[in-house]
């Protein structure tokens, strides 16, 4: 008597085509780079009203950041309307279809019955909405001519939706429309979601978005595909402003892009590329394709992913060689070679029921019963239940024939194995330290809300000559009234009151007094005081100087409000010498310092 | 491939674990074949909430651990890893991902900095700890006392990292912001030179490139504060750069020591009396002073110096005199005098002298020298004696 279960496989078309996507998968990543990588990168600053900050030094990063992926990049800064026409065209000039187009643009942009604008630095004032799009550069238009250039991919990526005086002045709405019609093969990225508007980040040299996104561009080592490359900007954006912004994208590429495409065209340091494949090759075990699971599982060992992956990927793969040689000889008809095979397959992984299945099927086809319900009965013990309900009625046609399979039938029903079996052969949990120091060394933590209010202030001496006064950051003293005197820095008033009295107390120091004609002048007047300068001159030049009984500093002039003074040296506690000045506006008068 | 911790956290777990019943252990199975981690976390989610009690809660935080970590989910691992650790305490899986993730907590709570401490004193605790794993206890634990503000035991633990791992460019950007943070006059140069490190380290282990321009940035407005402006700031990150803590007796002239510089030159060129004097008396204010001064210029000769006369005593016959150098009104210097001058002089008077060092008084500051009228210039004649009376002449003829 025999039992044979049905062991035929049908390949699916869709299968077919999988395996080949997947087995094309690295020859694809060489591919890519036949092509040239062609960026145009616009940063606009200069706007008439709201002027921005940081866009110019985005594209300024972009560039460099593009440069350092291959791309051949063009920059305008501050562009006009005409500029902008110009570049697009010489840009798209350049795509065929082998080419990486990339347009990155930062500065203002608006949507306008929901189609998005980038403005121009020359954007005019106009008074109606149709006139504001003819003076901004359509997205839709870009869109248009991308398409018909038909470049192998397309990246857009607008760093342009910062609240902006072109829609408030139309009222329109805040942020970026989302992109409608963009052609295939496209990669679309904003700085912030449709109809959200982004930080341009004030306090730094470029936003968020597009600090983060050159970073991480031009990282050599990070290569991993462009999606990730956004997921990991969309996290540092959204951690550094503590959720306000998240940047979003869209894509319909249908092959993966590297920025950073490794020296071998793989990305063998990418575990996420490891896990994907991993992935696949259990698809191809579930469906038999015992070769191209080796293939995939292969790659991954080659790639040395570390960590459990690496592990999983080792473990694996006499698992799958047993199971293909089991295959070949089963459809070979040399069923005690396939058995064994099949008993290979079960000791590299016990939890292998189909395996199991398929061995006991060799073993019956060659009528070798008790070996076949030794195989059965593994069966009942690690199976799922419905494997079990499997080999009960396999054992219970067999209980006839074979005395084996009847005990086993009267045995009832046996426990599953203890967890510790089922786990065995998994590296999971552990520590990973593998993972946990490539997670360490990825996530660099951001201590910006610590750095940020740092300070190294000095306390100044007591000092008994100007010279040591910290050079300001001004480079002249003014002065509005003697009341206002700017002090020597921004010390303290008791700080102040020392360095005054070290001055003071000077053996050789200068006082330069108002007369009392002009302080009276600039008590009476309310008009707004007219100011000339005074350059103090000669070898002892740096001789401290006191105004209105504070020290100011002088490394230039000293702008005083127009009038009459009185210069007096004084030397030793003494007013040895006194020199009448006239202030007189826009003026500079030189006053020559001499020791007695 | 069975890991030890594995097989012990198993052995420790499955001795009297079992199954609920047969469509757990399938769940398990399907969980176990699942190399997929979002879908193996659905299946875990059924399985707690179809299993709520089962015997494996361990095991099945362990198996949450791993999908959140192979999905790069570092708060979920982080709050796993705390179950594991709320559930057994002496949890290796827990402690090592605790420890790891805790500083990625932007609002760690007091509860979570105190389970951090102990999952990174147990991962040290550990008689053979993995390559890596110290340097990264001493890195949460730094982290956590600096959360607590307790900077001087941050700046410990950060220096033995640093230690074990010199590549941390991570470390030594924490651990010159800890230092900065102090405020302390001599943390300020081992600060900059770490803020330098985090900045200018470019091999492995370096920070990327956005971060090392925003540490750039601190260090340059630091180092600016700190120095009056940026020069030398160029050989400063490329020594860092070079190292990963600064030579002995590596130093930054800040901007008050330039100040002093700049005025003693100053002074040495135009008044080497005064200079000398600001010199000395510097060195009598530092903290060291008293000891400078027992050991150095007690009973030493004082070098010549001019001053102003604040006032003398006893009027009349003065034997004390109380003298301005730096400034006319501001008493300095004492001088005691063996023999007094037969006459007073104006306070304001300008004199020369020299003497002996006898005493020191730090604050206020006077110094008290013994001299002599006859090493004092400048101080008045004394008045002539009044002319004698004229005689008249009587002439008798």
């Amino acid at each position: 008597m025999r039992i044979v279960r049905l062991t035929g496989r049908c390949k699916s078309v869709w299968l077919k085509c999988t395996l080949l996507f997947l087995a094309g998968l690295a020859p694809a990543l060489h591919a890519q780079e036949t092509g040239n990588r062609v960026a145009l990168i616009i940063g606009n600053d200069a706007y008439p009203i709201s002027p921005l900050k940081n866009a110019v030094n985005d594209a300024r990063a972009m560039d460099k950041a593009l440069k350092s992926a291959g791309f051949q990049t063009v920059t305008l800064e501050n562009a006009r309307k005409a500029d902008m026409d110009r570049a697009i065209g010489e840009f798209l000039d350049k795509l065929g279809p082998d080419e990486t187009a990339l347009f990155f643009f930062a500065g203002h942009g608006v949507q306008i019955e929901n189609e998005n604008f980038l403005v121009p630095v020359d954007f005019p004032s106009v008074a109606t909405i149709s006139a504001a799009k003819f003076a901004c550069m359509s997205v839709a238009r870009i869109f248009d001519e991308l398409k018909r250039k038909r470049a192998k991919r397309n990246i857009v990526i607008l760093d342009a939706c910062r609240s902006n005086p072109v829609a408030a002045k139309y009222s329109l709405e805040a942020g970026l429309a989302d992109p409608q019609d963009a052609p295939k093969e496209s990669f679309i990225a904003f700085s912030t979601g449709p109809g959200q508007t982004a930080a341009d980040n004030p306090n730094g040299r470029n936003s968020w978005f597009t600090e983060a996104l050159a970073d991480y561009i031009s990282q050599s080592a990070l290569t991993v595909e462009m999606n990730e490359v956004f997921t990991r900007v969309k996290k540092r954006v959204s951690e550094a402003t503590e959720g306000r912004q998240t940047p979003w994208t869209t894509s319909s590429l249908t092959s993966r892009f590297y920025f950073q495409v490794p020296a071998t065209g793989e990305p063998d340091s990418d575990s996420t590329m490891a896990e994907k494949w991993m992935e696949d090759a259990r698809i191809r075990e579930q469906h038999g394709e015992w070769a191209d699971a080796i293939e995939l599982v292969s790659q991954v060992v080659q790639r040395k992913p570390g960590g459990a992956l690496e592990t999983l990927a080792k473990w694996k793969l006499p698992y799958l060689t047993a199971r293909k040689s089991a295959q070949a000889r089963l459809e070979a008809g040399d069923y005690a070679a396939a058995a064994n095979f099949y008993e290979q397959a079960l000791k590299s992984d016990p939890f292998a029921v189909d395996a199991a299945l398929q061995g006991a099927d060799s073993y019956l086809l060659q009528d070798h019963l008790p070996e076949a319900v030794v195989l059965l009965r593994a069966i009942r013990v690690r199976g799922t239940s419905e494997a079990v309900q499997t080999a009960d009625q396999m054992l219970k046609q067999l209980a006839a024939v074979s005395p084996e399979a009847a005990k086993e039938v009267q045995s009832g029903a046996p426990q599953p194995p203890p967890i510790e079996e089922v786990f065995s052969g998994t590296h999971f949990g552990v520590p990973d330290w593998a993972a946990g120091k490539r997670h360490f060394e990825a996530t660099p933590i951001d201590i910006t809300r610590w750095t940020k209010e740092l300070k190294m202030e000095v306390p100044m001496p007591t000092l008994i000559v100007s010279i040591a006064t910290p050079p300001p950051a001004v480079a002249e003293t003014a002065v509005q009234a003697p009341a206002e005197v700017a002090p020597a820095d921004h010390a303290d008033d008791a700080q102040v009151a020392a360095q005054v009295a070290a001055v003071n107390n000077a053996i050789f120091h200068l006082e330069v007094v108002p007369t009392e004609d002009t302080r009276n002048l600039r008590l009476r007047s309310d008009a707004p005081a007219e100011f000339g300068y005074v350059q103090f001159d000669g070898p002892a030049a740096q001789t401290p100087v006191l105004f209105a009984g504070r020290q100011v500093v002088l490394p230039n002039k000293l702008k005083l409000p127009a009038g009459k003074y009185e210069v007096r040296t004084v030397d030793e506690g003494k007013v040895v010498s006194r020199q009448d000045l006239e202030v007189k506006p826009l003026s500079t008068q030189t006053i020559k310092v001499k020791r007695p | 491939m069975r890991t030890l911790a594995l097989t012990l956290l198993l052995a420790a777990c499955a001795t009297a674990a079992n199954w609920t019943d047969r469509k757990e252990y399938d769940l398990v199975l399907n969980i176990r074949a699942e190399p997929s981690p979002q879908k193996k976390l659905g299946l875990l989610d059924q399985w707690k909430s179809q299993y709520p009690t089962s015997e494996f809660q361990q095991v099945r935080l362990e198996l949450y651990l791993a999908a959140y970590q192979a999905l790069g989910d570092g708060p979920h691992t982080l709050s796993v890893a705390g179950e594991m650790l709320a559930a057994r305490p002496d949890s290796l899986v827990g402690a090592y991902w605790f420890t790891l993730l805790l500083p990625e907590e932007k609002a760690p709570s007091a509860e979570q900095l105190g389970m951090g401490e102990k999952a990174g004193s147990r991962l040290l605790a550990d008689p053979k700890p993995a390559g890596g794993v110290e340097p990264m206890a001493h890195r949460t634990l730094g982290w956590i006392h600096w959360q607590r503000s307790e900077y001087p035991q941050a700046e410990e633990e950060f220096q033995k990292c640093l230690q074990l791992d010199p590549t941390a460019a991570e470390i030594a950007a924490w651990l010159g912001t800890v230092l900065a943070t102090e405020q302390q006059p001599d943390k300020r140069v081992p600060a900059l030179w770490q803020l330098a490190r985090a900045s200018a380290y470019q091999n492995s282990g370096a920070l990327p490139d956005g971060m090392r321009r925003q540490y750039d940035a601190v260090l340059e407005r630091l180092y600016t504060s700190y120095h009056g402006d940026n020069g030398g700031l160029d050989q400063l990150r490329s020594a860092a750069a070079a190292a990963p803590f600064p030579p002995a007796g590596f130093d930054i002239e800040s901007v008050a020591a330039v100040a002093l510089r700049k005025q003693d030159e100053e002074l040495s060129r135009t008044n080497p009396q005064l200079a000398a004097w600001v010199r000395l008396r510097q060195k009598l204010e530092a903290p060291d002073g008293d000891k400078y001064f027992a050991e150095t210029l007690h009973n030493s000769p004082l070098p010549k110096l001019k001053g102003t006369l604040i006032k003398s005593d006893p009027p009349g016959k003065p034997n004390e005199l109380t003298i301005g150098v730096i400034a006319p009104a501001q008493a300095e210097i004492v001088l005691k005098l063996a023999t007094e001058f037969p006459n007073d002089a104006d306070a304001g008077t300008v004199l020369e002298f020299e003497g002996t060092v006898d005493s020191f008084v730090k604050s206020p500051f006077g110094l008290t020298v013994v001299s002599d009228a006859s090493k004092i210039s400048g101080w008045p004649a004394p008045p002539p004696p009044p002319p004698p009376k004229a005689v008249r002449k009587s002439t008798h003829k």
